[in-house]
């Protein structure tokens, strides 16, 4: 019994995304029983597995995870509505926060090789400008091939089967309010939310003005989420080309 | 984390034995250097007219130095504590040019340095320099990659590590293996101690010390290779080689390193106490004591090196899963999603968003806790509800202090005046040339100790870093301390 209940305070333990295992001693201890102790270890793998937990790493920044499909743990529409809950009202402001994850992601690793390097080894932080240059320089990349083609139909514009980057590219950077604050519907805001969301998550820590990817983030990315990334693309790109071919 | 010897590397070298073989290692060993020597030339820095008295390699090296001395210690040397280290250096070259020193300017400068070495502008990917490699046969031309200092997490800090071509550079021993390296330094070591070189054997000392911590990471960087990915090391021949070669050279480097103390201390006996020399002697005992702890630690982790090995075979799935061709995030995710309909991206991100935000607790709906909550009495909240009454404040402290307020006040007025840094070798005479009392100076010194490593809560914005350098003025001597009074940030 004593093992079942040191197993879930360590899961208990992973799943705080601030705590370190250099700041707790408990958790210290535990993460080094389940280094050293090989039955011990296995029952906390199955565990969290059977709670939709898989283990990605155990090592001195503490024991990781990621949340298998359909699982408890998985972030929901209701989470992904309360990074910015001011303005996360319209679809295209979900949308234009699902550009921004992946952008963060893609300026972190702009090479492919960046994915195989030690994640031990920090990404060099990132800002809220950088960001948003990436997205806005190739809303103007699309933009120019864009020029060129027809008014959109009315039900493309209902049916939003307009392309994604026009939502980011249609909503402004940064305003200021009467207040002297930072408008709620940019998206330097947006931006803002979802890095300082991560930062809660433990994911990020902040540096005066720019983000530093932690330990927690790579090791993440880095253990499958980019070739995950290309599959669900390229899974829905499949699936355009097969519809297509039926029509 | 040191650079691992890929076996990559190792392939593109040419065979052993080939009559060139020695000419590409010696091409590669000066192309190490190429970085550096490209900071000297930069061309943004000469347009920079502001910069342009400052030597950008005398800093690079001195950002070597202290990244060395702090490595292995409880708090490493970071970026953003590097610039009270170089101010002294900065200052004297400011002062060399006629020029006003500024802070303004010392960050910025530093953080140009830093930003070279760590190749920012590539996002700190590798240095990549071409050379021709030569064989008896064939002549190729390849690419070595490098880096000279490295990046590495502590707790949710940013610390800066050298590398071992960095520490190779810093140590003018690229073309000497480490080992052999740290042999032929404490032999050296212990032949200055007990001839009396002292201040040779204080730069050997240090070299000696950045040799250890060399060393420390070659084999941690073999054993966290094997975790991280298994296929990566030869377990089969290279690494128990290399590991019953690593035990008996730690167990030779503690023989010499007792052998060292022991000459230090048998001289530190029959010299004056409390003179310059004896200072140097227990700087060199203490940088000694150092490299033998490391290398009892060393040793310890060698004699268990196996276990690592079992244990990494044991926990294969945490190898990162690789697909066969790694993704262009970019180009082959971003632009996509970019590019699809608004409807079918919003379906798609959903799963994106999954994927890239780890696990999230669901908050769990307690009965007892919300009846808790609903059954608790509203507050109350009004302006006058609750009137403050002015008291009478006494002190109610029991413990005697040494310096009257006037002076606590006065002294740390003092040290909230310092806007530019400076060394407190410096603040000491100037208080006494400007008539300040004995007290004072007292206290100012002490008052910088006590900032150094507060125990109480009177803290004042002021930053104080401990430089290696020793001082005696005006009564005090030890380690010097640069201040630096960072109100004017605030202000800005």
């Amino acid at each position: 019994m004593p093992d079942y209940y040191e197993a879930g305070r360590l899961i208990q333990f992973g799943l705080r995304p601030t705590v370190h295992p250099n700041q707790n001693t408990e958790y210290r201890e535990l993460v080094e029983r389940a280094q050293d102790d090989r039955g011990f270890w296995a029952i906390v793998r199955d565990v969290s597995y059977g709670m939709g937990l898989e283990t990605i790493a155990l090592n001195r920044h503490g024991v990781r995870f990621r949340p298998l499909d359909g699982s408890v743990f998985a972030m929901s529409i209701a989470d992904i509505r309360d990074i910015n809950p001011a303005s996360a009202q319209g679809a295209d402001d979900r949308l234009i926060g699902f550009l921004i994850d992946v952008a963060i992601c893609a300026l972190i690793y702009p090479r492919p090789q960046d994915l195989e390097e030690d994640a031990e080894r920090p990404r060099p932080p990132i800002s809220l400008q950088e960001v948003e240059d990436m997205l806005r320089g190739l809303c103007s990349r699309f933009e120019a091939s864009f020029r060129e083609e027809p008014d959109p139909e009315t039900h493309h514009l209902e049916n939003r089967l307009y392309d994604a980057w026009l939502a980011y590219h249609r909503r402004y950077a940064d305003k200021e309010t009467e207040s002297g604050q930072r408008g709620r519907h940019g998206t330097v805001r947006l931006i803002e939310s979802h890095l300082e969301f991560m930062v809660n998550q433990g994911l990020f820590a902040r540096q005066g003005s720019r983000y530093q990817p932690l330990y927690a983030y790579q090791i993440h990315v880095q253990t499958g989420v980019a070739s995950d990334l290309v599959a669900i693309v390229q899974g829905l790109e499949t699936d355009e080309a097969e519809i297509e071919e039926v029509v | 984390m040191a650079d691992m010897p890929d076996n990559d590397d190792l392939t593109r070298m040419p065979p052993e034995g080939d009559a060139h073989a020695e000419l590409v290692q010696r091409l590669r060993v000066l192309l190490y250097a190429r970085p550096l020597l490209q900071l000297r030339r930069n061309e943004a820095h000469r347009q920079q007219g502001h910069l342009a008295h400052y030597d950008l390699l005398v800093i690079a090296l001195k950002i070597f130095d202290l990244v060395v001395e702090n490595t292995g210690l409880d708090e490493e040397m970071s970026g953003e504590r590097l610039l009270p280290h170089l101010v002294p250096i900065l200052k004297v070259m400011d002062e060399g040019a006629g020029v006003t020193p500024s802070s303004g300017r010392h960050r910025e400068v530093v953080q140009a340095v830093l930003d070279w070495l760590l190749n920012e502008r590539e996002r700190r990917a590798p240095f990549q320099e071409d050379y021709l490699a030569v064989t008896s046969t064939e002549a190729v031309r390849r690419t070595l990659e490098f880096r000279l200092i490295d990046t590495q997490f502590q707790g949710e800090d940013v610390v800066l590590r050298l590398t071992d071509p960095g520490v190779n550079l810093y140590l003018s021993a690229l073309d000497i293996d480490i080992e052999s390296a740290q042999a032929a330094t404490e032999a050296v070591l212990e032949s200055q101690v007990r001839r009396g070189k002292l201040e040779s054997a204080m730069g050997t000392a240090k070299a000696a010390r950045a040799q250890s911590i060399q060393y420390q990471q070659k084999i941690e960087g073999i054993l966290h290779q094997t975790t991280r990915d298994l296929r990566s090391v030869d377990w089969k021949r290279a690494v128990p080689d290399l590991l019953e070669e690593a035990y008996e050279h730690t167990a030779l480097r503690r023989t010499t390193e007792t052998n060292i103390l022991t000459a230090t201390n048998e001289r530190l006996d029959r010299i004056e106490y409390g003179g310059a020399d004896a200072r140097r002697l227990t700087d060199i005992g203490a940088l000694v004591q150092d490299c033998f702890e490391r290398h009892v630690r060393l040793q310890g982790m060698v004699m268990s090196a196996r276990g690592v090995f079992l244990d990494a075979q044991e926990a294969q799935e945490f190898k990162p899963r690789r697909s066969g061709v790694l993704p262009n995030l970019q180009n082959d995710v971003l632009i996509p999603l970019m590019r699809m309909p608004a409807v079918e991206a919003d379906k798609v991100g959903v799963r994106m968003a999954q994927a890239l935000h780890g696990p999230l607790v669901p908050r769990l709906f307690a009965l007892g806790d919300y009846l808790e909550w609903a059954m608790q009495p509203r507050r109350e909240v009004g302006v006058a509800a609750s009137p403050v009454v002015s008291r009478e404040l006494s002190d109610l402290s029991l413990d005697l202090l040494h310096f009257p307020d006037d002076i606590r006040e006065e002294g740390d007025a003092w040290l909230l005046r310092q806007r530019e840094p400076v060394l407190l070798s410096d603040l000491l005479p100037n208080l006494h040339a400007d008539g300040r009392t004995d007290a004072l100076r007292e206290y100012v010194a002490l008052r910088v100790l006590n900032l150094y490593a507060p125990e109480t809560e009177t803290l004042i914005p002021v930053i104080v870093e401990r430089m290696d350098e020793r001082f005696t003025a005006c009564g005090f001597a030890g380690h010097d301390f640069v201040v630096h009074s960072f109100e004017q940030e605030d202000h800005a």
